[in-house]
């Protein structure tokens, strides 16, 4: 029996590639959306059957306010001083019950295997978790805030604290979701993620409280608008750095 | 082999000698040479060493920065060493910074603790590090551990700059009166000469100190892992 | 005005400056010397190992 020896087939991978046409870059990228979507959608349509997280993040934020209420001697004035901070503080306890669960149920029933063998960039994973994150707080925030109106008197429905609250939020998850990634392989998983988060987050926290503050008590527009550019820098920041880092994380 | 092993032996030894001999020179003009600061008395001497130690303790974060991003692009073991006893170092000369500064503060200002940017940022600091090394504890795989950790070093490092400014820009609208009032409270002093030359060679001193102590710790932990080694041979022969 | 004596400050200060890094130097000798023992153990094992 003769041997051949012959040059191994050139793999696919290895031939020069040309840059993806217009048309190619949209196909790309109407692929990433949907397993952004896809992602997405699992969490949230699973949310939807066992409504488990959110009955427990929002009660969780209930009884949070009702312990600074005991714990707070609050007349008027100090309530107006320190509505912002419980609120973010509530914000900031009940979203690391919501960014636990986002990757805990991927770990302990490997359900993150499939999405990881699709041909889309990992990243994709990093922004349906977050998307999904991102939806839980503020569905809960949705509630809590008129809760929050009543209970210290004060008016909370004013649209740029709506917006402080957004893009707080979003710089929250958008590291807490990288973080709450890796803090799952934990031996020591539930307190992880917050050893991890919170002295990260702070300058969400400084930032978010200062402008919710200064909104509530209707301080003029300088008080409000750099901690709102300290917000968007960090969002920005942060979501991409998380994004080029999540790869690392997920990989087997 | 030998010969490889006994010349960084050597060099090991030799930057351990050299280390010593600046470190005793540097304690000695501390000691001797420096003159007495006339607000503050011999409390004063401690500023020679406590800025070093906070600054390189700050270079030992940004080594582990450094570290963790060279190890998710080569995943050569050896950055992933060095970017946790980076670590390791940076935290024993943090809480060499905190604790120096508060004894120097008390009698200097008449406080142990107080809130400024500074200090406030650097604990955060601190907190961010030993969140990193709880995080590598916690991780079984080694290959794992040192991909998360090297996130998290580069996570960790770019939020204290961040940090830094909201805090200042937070302090700085409301500002906080402790004890004494401000000025002396930025650690106002102005330095002779003499005293500039001092704290140079101190802050030369203490950062060759930081090269050899990663140096040191850095062959105990080859040491540890060929332990390692051996032990998975031994259990699967 | 006169210069206070805040001379014990400074040597507590030292002392803590000079100590804490020396016992993080003495965690390594200890170190060390477990891990040459242990060293020491698995050849020991290794060598009696082949019977």
């Amino acid at each position: 029996m003769s041997v051949v020896s012959r040059q191994p087939e050139p793999d696919i991978k290895e031939l020069p590639q040309s840059p993806p046409s217009p048309s190619g870059y949209w196909l790309l990228f109407t692929d990433y959306c949907r397993a952004v979507g896809s992602v997405l959608w699992k969490d949230f349509t699973a949310e939807l059957r066992s409504k488990e997280l959110l009955s427990a993040m929002l009660v969780f934020s209930l009884l949070v306010v009702l312990i600074f209420n005991f714990a707070l001697e609050l007349d008027k004035a100090a309530r107006e001083n320190v509505a912002a901070g419980v609120l973010w503080v509530t914000a900031i306890f009940a979203g690391t019950l919501g960014l636990n669960r986002s990757f805990a149920m991927e770990k302990d029933r490997g359900s993150l295997d499939g999405l990881l063998l699709a041909p889309v960039d990992r990243s994709a994973i990093y922004f349906g978790k977050l998307l999904g994150n991102l939806l839980f707080m503020l569905l809960v925030q949705a509630v809590i805030l008129p809760v929050f109106s009543i209970l210290f008197n004060l008016p909370m429905l004013k649209p740029l604290l709506l917006v402080v609250v957004l893009l707080g939020t979003i710089g929250y998850a958008g590291v807490g979701t990288l973080l709450a990634s890796m803090a799952v392989h934990s031996r020591t998983r539930d307190v992880m993620l917050p050893i991890l988060l919170f002295p990260v987050a702070v300058p969400v926290l400084v930032a978010a409280v200062r402008a919710s503050g200064a909104i509530l008590i209707s301080a003029p527009w300088e008080d409000i608008g750099p901690w709102l550019n300290l917000l968007i820098v960090y969002d920005v920041i942060f979501i991409a750095v998380a994004f080029m880092a999540f790869d690392y994380v997920v990989e087997e | 082999m030998e010969k490889h092993m006994d010349k960084s032996t050597r060099t090991l030894q030799i930057l351990n000698v050299v280390t010593a001999v600046l470190m005793v020179i540097a304690t000695g003009l501390v000691f001797f040479y420096a003159p007495r600061e006339r607000v503050m008395g011999e409390v004063q001497r401690i500023f020679y060493f406590h800025v070093p130690v906070a600054w390189d303790s700050m270079l030992a974060f940004f080594v582990t920065f450094i570290a963790s991003i060279v190890y998710l692009r080569s995943r050569s073991r050896w950055w992933d060493m060095v970017g946790s006893t980076s670590v390791e170092i940076g935290l024993v000369f943090t809480v060499m910074a905190i604790v120096s500064g508060s004894i120097w503060a008390r009698p200097a200002w008449n406080t142990w603790w107080t809130w400024d940017p500074r200090l406030t940022t650097y604990t955060i600091m601190a907190l961010i590090y030993v969140a990193y090394l709880m995080l590598r504890q916690g991780i079984e795989d080694p290959d794992q551990r040192a991909r998360f950790a090297a996130v998290y070093g580069i996570v960790g490092f770019i939020s204290v700059p961040i940090t830094f400014f909201s805090i200042r820009w937070w302090r700085t609208i409301h500002p906080v009166v402790i004890g004494n009032g401000s000025s002396s409270a930025q650690g106002g002093f102005d330095m002779t000469s003499p005293m500039r030359l001092v704290f140079f060679f101190s802050l030369f001193s203490i950062t060759v100190l930081y090269f050899c102590f990663l140096a040191n710790r850095l062959r105990l932990e080859k040491l540890a892992e060929r332990v390692e080694q051996l032990k998975a041979k031994l259990l699967s022969a | 005005m006169e210069t206070p004596d805040t001379l014990n400050y400074m040597i507590a200060g030292y002392l803590f400056l000079f100590g804490l890094p020396l016992l993080y130097i003495v965690s390594w000798l200890i170190r060390q010397r477990n891990l040459e023992k242990d060293i020491e153990v698995i050849q020991t094992i290794a060598q009696n190992k082949p019977q």
